[in-house]
């Protein structure tokens, strides 16, 4: 039988995006494949936004060209309320390396700012306007922060996959990995709201609250992430000025969540 | 095996550590003070290093002030207070010290310590656990092992001496069995 070349690449020799955050690098034996999407999920006040922001600094910093689209509040707001990073440097901002575009400015420029519900060809439009961006400002690192608040305009299931779909094909096309925010409530037993994103993206990174003896504890698990061998094991975490930092969650007690 | 010294002898016992050792320094309650002066002042001044000092047995505030008194330089030493949030004591007047809601947060009292390495550099560090006793008041005793083997484990990686602190008056079989896993070696000071 003759030998087919298998185009498979290996984990080791497969290029990666190193987050930049020790802990988490580690989790993921060496960091994110390249071109992969990401979903950051978990419910609010369980640092999604900070974590997403820090993978973006740590990649201007490695002079890659990083992009943030802010959809729920203004990039000025968000940046004001995020830990002051002791690294973070304004000069990124400046010299293009990190660059922050508001969802609602794109609704705008697409004038569907006040629809309740966007077409399918409405859709499109907003893939399309990202892909400009990503593509002209060779952006190799990119956050939507959420897909959920996006996906409140799609409402069907049908056009939620497509979107996220689509996004998620487009964004690899072109190198640029990729983390999706993802809100869920503290009760949801998902990793997404709407059901259909955690199925399709490359990697699902899950971050939550362990509440344990009435102590509340921050806590990230790599639930999946194709392209990598990986801790699938729980880690609390600290948002801190020198970045975001991990310790194994002890199991010694008793847990309840 | 225990070795037992005098306080006098203290500071030469410590000069002997390997860069990465862990100990546990066991002593009488009315040598404490001598203890963390030898510590925080006589050792940390040897080498030139810094200290992070966890506590979990009184605020940082009170050892602050002692140390002070004592004319201890506050320069290199930071302190991780695991104590004062759950007295509903946070003053946070003091700076270099840093808040743990409480001592049952294992995880971010290592959390907390671990940025404290990366926030301030050194070329030598001390992790002082003050103490062993008050940190199983609240945890469960396999939690308590759990916590140190990582700790410590992860200060080597740091080449940080660890010193846990242990008041003979507040010991039990099982502080002892858990000092004896994790240390490379036990000290008993006598006053």
């Amino acid at each position: 039988m003759a030998e087919k070349e298998l185009t498979i690449t290996p984990d080791r020799k497969r290029a990666r995006c190193i987050t930049g955050i020790d802990g988490l690098d580690t989790i993921l034996n060496g960091g994110i494949p390249r071109g992969n999407a990401v979903l950051i999920t978990g419910s609010c006040g369980t640092g999604k936004t900070t974590l997403s922001l820090e993978f973006l600094v740590h990649g201007a910093l490695d002079d890659e060209n990083c992009l943030f689209i802010s959809v729920t509040e203004s990039s000025i707001k968000m940046l004001n309320n995020v830990v002051p990073y002791e690294f973070f440097d304004d000069s990124l901002i400046d010299e293009g390396k990190l660059m922050f575009v508001d969802m609602p400015d794109i609704y705008d420029e697409l004038d569907i700012l006040n629809k309740s519900e966007f077409s399918y060809d409405e859709m499109d439009e907003i893939i399309d306007r990202i892909e400009e961006y990503v593509v002209k400002n060779e952006v190799k690192r990119l956050v939507l922060d959420s897909v959920t608040n996006v996906c409140f305009q799609l409402k069907s299931e049908e056009k939620i996959r497509d979107f996220i779909l689509q996004l998620m094909k487009t964004l690899s096309s072109h190198g640029c990995t990729s983390l999706l925010v993802s809100e869920i409530s503290p009760e949801e037993p998902r990793y997404s709201l709407y059901g259909v994103e955690e199925a399709i993206a490359d990697g699902i990174i899950m971050m939550g609250n362990l509440e344990r003896q009435g102590d509340l504890l921050r806590t990230l698990q790599v639930v999946k992430m194709r392209g990598t061998d990986h801790s699938r094991a729980k880690y609390v975490l600290d948002l801190t000025s020198v970045g975001v930092l991990l310790v194994p969650l002890l199991k010694g007690g008793g847990l309840e969540e | 095996m225990i070795d037992v010294i005098e306080v006098d002898g203290l500071l030469d016992k410590l000069e002997t550590l390997e860069p990465g050792s862990a100990i546990a320094l066991k002593f009488d309650i009315e040598s404490y003070f001598d203890v963390i002066t030898t510590i925080t002042d006589d050792f940390v001044d040897e080498k030139s290093m810094k200290v992070i000092y966890e506590t979990s047995t009184i605020p940082a505030d009170s050892i602050l002030e002692l140390l002070k008194a004592l004319e201890v330089s506050m320069e290199p030493i930071n302190f991780v207070d695991a104590v004062s949030y759950m007295t509903m004591g946070v003053a946070g007047k003091s700076t270099g010290v840093t808040f743990v809601e409480s001592p049952t947060m294992l995880e971010n009292i290592m959390l907390k310590i671990e940025y404290l390495l990366k926030k301030h550099p050194a070329e030598q560090n001390t992790v002082v656990l003050d103490s062993i006793n008050s940190l199983a008041i609240h945890n469960d005793n396999k939690i308590l092992a759990e916590f140190l083997h990582i700790l410590i484990s992860s200060l080597r990686s740091y080449d940080c001496y660890t010193i846990i602190l242990s008041v003979s008056e507040q010991e039990s079989e099982e502080i002892d069995n858990i000092l004896a896993m994790v240390c490379d070696d036990i000290i008993e000071v006598s006053s």
